[in-house]
């Protein structure tokens, strides 16, 4: 459960730099970081790995499959909220 | 990207994904439920998930259920007992009838049986996506053809999607006009599951394929060799206490648990089975009397046992096993929104269209029905089947025949009546919506209150009530945009 709520963390702060990085006509994304920079770029190769690792030392194979399928139901779960949260005139459509 | 080459793709992602789609929500769906088979037992027979606070296995129980065993296979029946585990903690004493695992539920400190019928039960589920009830080889075929599908449509997708992958993957615009919302519905779970719908994909062709392969050419034996069913006709096995005794200490001793493990007949003599569980890749060790110590186990032995462990994830914990069950409804949220953008495309074509033909207008009637019968009538059908687990079985009927039976007219009724009127869809969602959200009602008044196993029935009863909350939420939507 702990390794899940990690994952869950990183992937979200993974998916949101991600859309930080995009050009903000792109953007569905209400959550405002600071202008993409190295350290973000380098941070969101790096949270990935960091979360694997981190997963299978906590819970072997089995984190390691907790972390593949992490990634895609928070990406959705964002993807489906995040635009949700924007006034629907400031969302692109 | 050619105009030629994307228009040759999307004709492709769209004729083979539609027809595909159709089996591909049937096992993307049955998959899901089958990660719980155990549980779906459970929750369809209530009288087997006994009192707080659960009872342990004790040994008077394990030798009561021996004897059981026993008289079973002296009657001729070919049965096997798995021994109580956490995600289910009784015996049963099953047999194969061809289709499901039957047989009584023994509890695990008495060995005495439980007072519940049989039922359909979650192996229900699980024959239906490994062959979808149908007599071999068809089954294997038709699956490992929507598999093959399965593989073309995700990779014509991603060549169309290519250009914009990156930019477009978290892209979802609530706001936008309809087509978009699913369009975009169907990218965002399309390409963020693509590697897990690929590897779950893959390894299911490879396991259908690895059966085929056995079915056209069996392995050859050599003469006078007897199948283990035949070795049973032909021989009984001794089975004591002292043998179950002896080798449950050995299986405990070698694989630290035998929770989950279950006693068949193995040659002539009785074998402890190492539980599923145990290693990732599926093997089936033994222990008998006159072997009562397995070989050091291989990491993965053959091909099969590893996709086995990859496709099954028998051996995951609970955590990985919902994250699993929720890849598989998000298989199927993408098929959905495929199937139900096809139908609005072959919608605007025929509005453009001027003059229709008869055939023309019963083909896209025939697609709408399809379509509702597999994303609604499914569905509708399966929670039918859990109802009628717990409602009495009308007349002298056997309640498997009748479950089974109600299940697959249920189904078929609802492609009828997707033929019958347009208001199908809408009339089968707020039925659907009915029955998911009484299930937890049906629930409370239909077992114990206090059981050892709560979290169980409120998963269940959750889960159906997710689905009853999408139909009237999916309804409402629908009548909004008509009126």
């Amino acid at each position: 459960m702990i390794t899940f709520v990690i994952l869950i963390i990183l992937w979200t702060l993974a998916w949101l730099l991600h859309l930080n990085n995009l050009p903000a006509y792109r953007r569905q994304n209400p959550c405002h970081l600071p202008p993409a920079s190295k350290v973000q770029r380098s941070l969101l190769v790096t949270i990935p790995s960091i979360g694997l690792a981190s997963a299978y030392l906590m819970n072997g194979l089995d984190g390691l499959f907790l972390w593949a399928f992490t990634a895609p139901v928070t990406g959705i779960l964002l993807g489906i909220v995040l635009p949700l949260c924007l006034p629907s005139s400031k969302a692109k459509t | 990207m050619s105009p030629r080459l994307r228009t040759a793709l999307r004709v492709f992602h769209r004729w083979i994904g539609f027809p595909a789609g159709i089996f591909l929500f049937i096992l993307c769906f049955t998959g899901s439920l089958a990660c719980f088979s155990p549980e779906i037992q459970g929750w369809m027979q209530p009288g087997t998930a006994l009192q707080a606070p659960l009872p342990h296995m004790t040994q008077t129980g394990l030798l009561q259920a021996g004897q059981q065993l026993k008289t079973q296979l002296d009657r001729g029946s070919f049965a096997f007992l798995k021994i109580p585990s956490p995600r289910d903690p009784v015996f049963r004493l099953w047999h194969y009838d061809g289709h499901i695992f039957l047989g009584p539920a023994l509890a695990p400190d008495t060995g005495l049986p439980l007072k519940d019928h049989d039922v359909t039960g979650g192996t229900f589920f699980v024959t239906l996506h490994a062959s979808l009830h149908l007599p071999s080889p068809w089954g294997q075929i038709i699956i490992t053809l929507a598999g093959i599908a399965l593989l073309i449509t995700l990779l014509t997708g991603l060549w169309l999607q290519l250009r914009r992958f990156l930019p477009d993957l978290l892209l979802f615009r609530p706001h936008a006009a309809r087509q978009r919302r699913w369009l975009d519905l169907h990218l965002l779970g399309g390409t963020l599951c693509l590697p897990v719908l690929f590897i779950i994909g893959l390894s299911g062709v490879v396991l259908q394929s690895q059966k085929l392969l056995h079915i056209m050419s069996p392995p050859h034996h050599p003469p006078g060799h007897l199948s283990r069913h035949q070795l049973h006709a032909t021989t009984v096995p001794p089975i004591s206490p002292t043998i179950i005794t002896t080798l449950v200490e050995h299986g405990m001793h070698q694989w630290g648990t035998v929770a989950d493990g279950f006693f068949m007949q193995t040659g002539k003599e009785l074998g402890l089975y190492a539980p599923d569980s145990l290693h990732f890749c599926l093997q089936r060790h033994s222990l008998t009397a006159t072997q009562p110590d397995t070989l050091p186990p291989s990491l993965c032995p053959t091909i099969h046992s590893f996709f086995l462990g990859l496709h099954n994830l028998r051996w995951a914990g609970l955590m990985t096993r919902w994250l699993y069950c929720l890849s598989g409804l998000l298989g199927c949220a993408i098929i959905g929104s495929g199937m139900v953008l096809f139908l609005q495309s072959e919608r605007n074509n025929r509005t453009h269209a001027t003059n229709l033909s008869l055939a023309q207008h019963s083909l896209h009637r025939l697609y709408e029905a399809f379509t509702t019968a597999t994303l609604l009538g499914l569905p509708l059908a399966t929670l039918a089947l859990f109802w009628s687990t717990r409602l009495p079985t009308p007349g002298r009927l056997s309640p498997v025949l009748w479950e089974e039976n109600l299940f697959f007219v249920l189904w078929c009724l609802s492609l009828l009546h997707g033929f019958i009127t347009r208001q199908a869809a809408r009339q089968q969602l707020g039925l659907l919506a009915l029955l998911g959200l009484s299930t937890t009602g049906l629930d409370l008044l239909t077992r114990p209150f206090h059981t050892g196993r709560p979290c169980l029935f409120g998963a269940m009863d959750g889960m159906a009530t997710c689905i009853g909350l999408i139909s009237l939420v999916s309804l409402f939507r629908r009548k909004q945009a008509t009126t």
